[in-house]
C-alpha cells in the first residue's frame, strides 16, 4: 500500500525510502522554495535552500515527532536555513550592490509602454531592498503573515518564540514599512 | 481609548489577531476618530501594496535530481563529517563535565594535611637553626648542641 499521509511518509523517510521523500517533496517543495525566495529574493539561494531542506529532511526524519504538523516542522527548518544563510546572501547582496535578482523577471523596457514598466521595475526593486533592510526575524515573520498567511500561533511556533513576540516583530516590521510607503 | 492605544492595535486588528474585547473598543474608537481611521485605510493598503513585490518564480524542474545528487554524495561522508554537530555537542557536555570535576575538586581542597606543613619560625629563629647545625656539623662541642634546646617546638 502507498502511503499517503504525510506522517505515514515521514516513517518510510525514516527507514530510508526515497519513494517516500519524493512523494513529500512533490506535496511541500513548493512552500520551502517560496519562503525561502521571499525571505533572500535570490532565486540561487532559494534553490540551495531548499535543496538542502529536503537533505536534511531524509537525515533527520527519525527525529520527527508525529505530534508536530509536518508543515510546521518543515517551516522550522527552512526558516533555520534562511537566518543561517543571511551571510551569504549579505555578501552577495553587497556585491552586487543590494540589487536582488528581479530584473531578469520583469519584461525588458522596449517591449511595451516602456516608461511603466521601467517605473514598475523600479518600484518591486525598492520594495525589495527595503524588505531587505529589515531585521532577519522582523523579515521572517513579515513573509509568514502576509505571504504564507499563517496566525501569530502558528508563526510563534515556526520561530520558536511566543505570540506576543510575533505581534512586536510584526509591528515593528510594519513600522519600518510604512516610512517606505511614506517615502 | 486613546489614539496611542489604538494605534498599537491597528495591525493585529488586520490580521484578526486582537480579543473580542478589544476589538469592540477599538471599532468603537475608530467610529469616532477620523485619524485613526485614516490611518487604518493607509496601513490596509500598505499591507496591500506588499504584493507589489511580485510574484515567486516557479521551483526549478530540475531540483530533485540536485536533491537526490546532494543526498549521494551525503552518504559518501565520512561518519564523523557527517555527524559533526553531535560530535561537536559531545565534547562540549565532556568538556563541560571535566570542568565541573576540576572546580569541583579544587573548591573542596583544604589544603595539605596538617602534619606535613612545617611550623612557622621567625628569621632569628631560623639563624639559630642553621647556627646549631653548623656547630654540630663542624663538631665544635657540647654547648653548641645546647642551642637547639632554645629553638621552640
Amino acid at each position: 500500500m502507498e502511503p499517503t499521509d504525510d506522517k505515514q511518509l515521514m516513517r518510510s523517510v525514516a527507514a530510508g525510502d526515497r519513494q517516500a521523500l519524493k512523494a513529500l517533496y512533490e506535496r511541500h517543495a513548493d512552500f520551502v522554495f517560496r519562503t525561502a525566495y521571499r525571505f533572500l529574493f535570490d532565486q540561487e539561494d532559494a534553490r540551495d535552500i531548499t535543496q538542502s531542506v529536503f537533505v536534511t529532511v531524509m537525515q533527520t526524519a527519525h527525529r520527527y515527532k508525529p505530534e508536530a504538523k509536518l508543515t510546521t516542522w518543515l517551516y522550522r527548518v527552512v526558516v533555520n536555513r534562511c537566518l543561517n544563510h543571511r551571510s551569504k546572501a549579505n555578501h552577495r547582496l553587497r556585491g552586487s550592490q543590494n540589487e536582488p535578482d528581479h530584473l531578469e523577471r520583469v519584461p525588458a523596457p522596449e517591449e511595451n509602454q516602456p516608461d511603466r514598466l521601467m517605473e514598475r521595475a523600479e518600484q518591486m526593486a525598492r520594495l525589495r531592498n527595503a524588505l531587505l533592510q529589515l531585521p532577519e526575524r522582523q523579515r521572517m515573520a513579515l513573509v509568514l503573515k502576509r505571504f504564507e498567511e499563517m496566525s501569530y500561533e502558528e508563526i510563534a511556533e515556526v520561530l520558536g518564540c511566543s505570540k506576543s513576540s510575533v505581534e512586536s516583530l510584526l509591528f515593528r516590521a510594519r513600522q519600518s514599512m510604512k516610512k517606505f510607503f511614506c517615502e | 481609548m486613546r489614539c496611542f492605544r489604538a494605534r498599537s492595535w491597528l495591525f493585529a486588528y488586520l490580521d484578526g489577531e486582537l480579543s473580542e474585547r478589544r476589538r469592540a473598543a477599538l471599532e468603537d474608537h475608530l467610529m469616532r476618530c477620523s485619524r485613526c481611521s485614516a490611518e487604518l485605510c493607509s496601513s490596509k493598503k500598505q499591507w496591500a501594496g506588499l504584493a507589489n513585490v511580485g510574484p515567486a518564480p516557479s521551483i526549478p524542474s530540475d531540483l530533485w535530481g540536485h536533491v537526490i545528487q546532494a543526498l549521494n554524495e551525503a552518504e559518501r561522508l565520512p561518519w564523523y563529517r557527517l555527524h559533526r554537530v553531535q560530535i561537536f555537542r559531545a565534547a562540549c557536555v565532556t568538556a563541560c563535565v571535566a570542568l565541573g570535576f576540576v572546580s569541583g575538586a579544587l573548591l573542596s581542597w583544604r589544603g595539605p594535611p596538617a602534619d606535613s606543613v612545617r611550623p612557622e619560625i621567625s628569621v632569628s629563629e631560623e639563624m639559630l637553626v642553621a647556627e646549631a647545625f653548623d656547630a654540630t656539623a663542624f663538631g665544635l662541642g657540647q654547648e653548641k648542641e645546647g642551642l637547639l634546646r632554645c629553638i621552640p617546638k
